[in-house]
C-alpha cells in the first residue's frame, strides 16, 4: 500500500501535468516570431529601386552627319521672279 | 564605310569627367567644355605640360583603313615647339602608331610608330583663330604595309599622303583601337598652344555602303525631342516624358542633370518615342543617324539591359546598349540608312523620324 500512495502524489506536482504544451504557447506568442521571413520580403520591397531591375533615361538627342553646306535654295527663288518678269 | 564613333561634346559635365563622357584623362589634362564649330560643343585644351597628356577615348577595332575627322581652332601666340594634335594607337592604347602634330609655324607634321618624323606639310597651312576641317586617314601596318593621308580643308588632296611607313608599334596588325587628343607639350608654357576639338566623326572602310572612303566636309546636326509621341515610361515630375530627357532641361552647353529629371522603367518592353526637332532647310548629303542615351540602371540588378529604339515611317529599329552602369553614361547607336525601305537618309525622313528607348532584358 505504501507503493501506491507515492505514486499519486507526484502526478499532481504542478508542471508535471503537459509541460510541453506550455513551452510551445509562451514561444509563439513573443512579437516577431510568429512570420518572420515575410515581413522581411516585405521591408526589402519598399527600398526604392530594389523592387525590380529599373532604368533611367536622363538625355536623349540624335546627331545627324551631313553636308556641312546647305542646298543652294535661293536659286530656286530666283528662277520664279525671273519667269514673272517675263 | 562604318561609323565607329561620333562625338558632339553634348551634355557631358566635364570632358575629363570620366563617369559618363565615355573620354579618359591621360595624365591630368586641363580639357575644358567650349563652343565648338557651328556652334555645337566643343572642347578646349590646356597647354604647357610637363609631360604628354590629353583625352583619350577606345574606338572598336578596325583592320581597314580608319578614317579620324575633326573640326578644329588654334589660338595664335608664337610657340618654340610642335604640338601633337592627334596620337593613334593600338593595344587599348599601350601601343604608339601614328601622330599628328602642329608646328610652331603652323605646317602639319606626321610621325611614324617610333615618334620619327616622315613627313611636313609645305609651309603654313593652318590659319590661326579660324576653324579647320582636318582628316586623317590611316592604314596602320607595318613598313611595307602603313599608309597614311592627311587632308586640312579639302577632302580631294591630301596635303600628306605617304606609304610604306611603320604605322604599328605593337608589330601586331590588330588596326587602330584608340585615340588621344592632346595639350601642349612640356616646356611650352605659352597661351599659344591652346586648341579647340570639335565636331569628331571616325569611321573606316570596311563596309562599301553606303560609303566606303571620304564622307567630305560634314557637319554634325543636333536633333532634340520636342513632343511625346507614345510613352509608356514613368516620369519623375511634369507634365510630359519629352521634358525629361530634352534640351529643355539639360541646355546644350550645360551637362545632363541625372536624377533631377528622368524617365524611368522596369517594364520589360516599355518604350518612349518622340518627334524631334527638323533640321535646317536644306539639308543634304546625309550619311547617317546616330542615337545618343545618358541612362543607367536604377537598383543593384545586373540583368538590365536596354535598347535604342526610333522609327522611321512606322518602320521602328532597335539597338542594344549592351549592361547598363549604375552610373550614368552615355551610349551611342548609329543607323547610317533608313530602316523604311533600307535606303538613304533624307532631310524630309529624318524631320519625321522618331526617336526614344525601349526596356529590355538580356535573352
Amino acid at each position: 500500500m505504501t507503493d501506491t500512495r507515492v505514486t499519486r502524489d507526484f502526478a499532481v506536482v504542478p508542471g508535471d501535468g503537459a509541460p510541453e504544451t506550455h513551452v510551445t504557447r509562451d514561444y509563439a506568442m513573443v512579437p516577431g516570431d510568429g512570420a518572420p521571413a515575410t515581413r522581411v520580403t516585405r521591408d526589402y520591397a519598399m527600398v526604392p529601386g530594389d523592387g525590380a531591375p529599373a532604368t533611367r533615361v536622363t538625355r536623349v538627342y540624335a546627331l545627324v552627319v551631313a553636308n556641312a553646306e546647305l542646298a543652294p535654295v535661293r536659286m530656286f527663288y530666283r528662277g520664279i521672279m525671273l519667269a514673272g518678269g517675263l | 564605310m562604318t561609323f565607329r564613333f561620333a562625338e558632339a561634346f553634348v551634355g557631358y559635365a566635364a570632358i575629363n569627367d570620366t563617369a559618363d563622357s565615355g573620354w579618359s584623362n591621360a595624365g591630368g589634362c586641363s580639357y575644358a567644355n567650349n563652343t565648338g564649330r557651328f556652334g555645337l560643343g566643343g572642347v578646349t585644351s590646356g597647354h604647357g605640360s610637363t609631360f604628354t597628356r590629353g583625352i583619350t577615348r577606345v574606338a572598336a577595332a578596325t583592320t581597314d583603313a580608319v578614317i579620324v575627322q575633326f573640326a578644329a581652332k588654334f589660338a595664335t601666340g608664337t610657340r618654340s615647339n610642335a604640338c601633337t594634335i592627334l596620337r593613334l594607337k593600338n593595344n587599348g592604347g599601350a601601343n604608339d602608331c601614328f601622330y599628328l602634330k602642329r608646328t610652331p609655324s603652323d605646317a602639319v607634321q606626321v610621325l611614324d610608330a617610333s615618334a620619327v618624323i616622315i613627313g611636313t606639310s609645305a609651309g603654313a597651312i593652318l590659319t590661326p583663330g579660324g576653324w579647320h576641317v582636318i582628316v586623317v586617314k590611316a592604314t596602320i601596318g607595318d613598313g611595307a604595309t602603313g599608309s597614311v593621308d592627311v587632308y586640312v580643308n579639302d577632302m580631294n588632296v591630301p596635303v600628306l599622303s605617304l606609304s610604306g611607313k611603320d604605322l604599328n608599334g605593337a608589330g601586331a596588325a590588330n588596326g587602330c583601337d584608340f585615340v588621344q587628343f592632346e595639350e601642349g607639350p612640356g616646356g611650352d608654357n605659352v597661351a599659344g598652344q591652346i586648341w579647340t576639338l570639335s565636331e569628331l566623326i571616325i569611321y573606316d572602310t570596311e563596309d562599301t555602303m553606303p560609303w566606303n572612303d571620304l564622307i567630305g566636309d560634314k557637319r554634325l546636326y543636333l536633333i532634340e525631342t520636342v513632343a511625346d509621341s507614345s510613352v509608356e515610361w514613368t516620369r519623375n515630375g511634369g507634365a510630359t516624358n519629352f521634358s525629361r530627357v530634352g534640351a529643355t532641361v539639360d541646355p546644350l552647353t550645360g551637362t545632363h542633370d541625372g536624377d533631377g529629371t528622368y524617365n524611368s522603367s522596369a517594364v520589360n518592353g516599355d518604350a518612349d518615342l518622340f518627334t524631334a526637332t527638323n533640321l535646317p532647310t536644306g539639308v543634304v548629303g546625309i550619311v547617317g543617324v546616330i542615337s545618343v542615351l545618358t541612362a543607367k540602371k536604377a537598383d543593384g540588378g545586373t540583368e538590365v539591359e536596354f535598347f535604342h529604339h526610333g522609327e522611321s515611317n512606322a518602320v521602328p529599329w532597335s539597338a542594344s546598349t549592351g549592361a547598363l552602369s549604375t552610373s550614368y553614361k552615355n551610349y551611342q547607336f548609329n543607323k547610317l540608312k533608313n530602316p523604311d525601305g533600307d535606303v538613304d537618309w533624307a532631310e524630309t525622313t529624318v524631320n519625321a523620324m522618331l526617336i526614344g528607348y525601349k526596356s529590355a532584358e538580356p535573352a
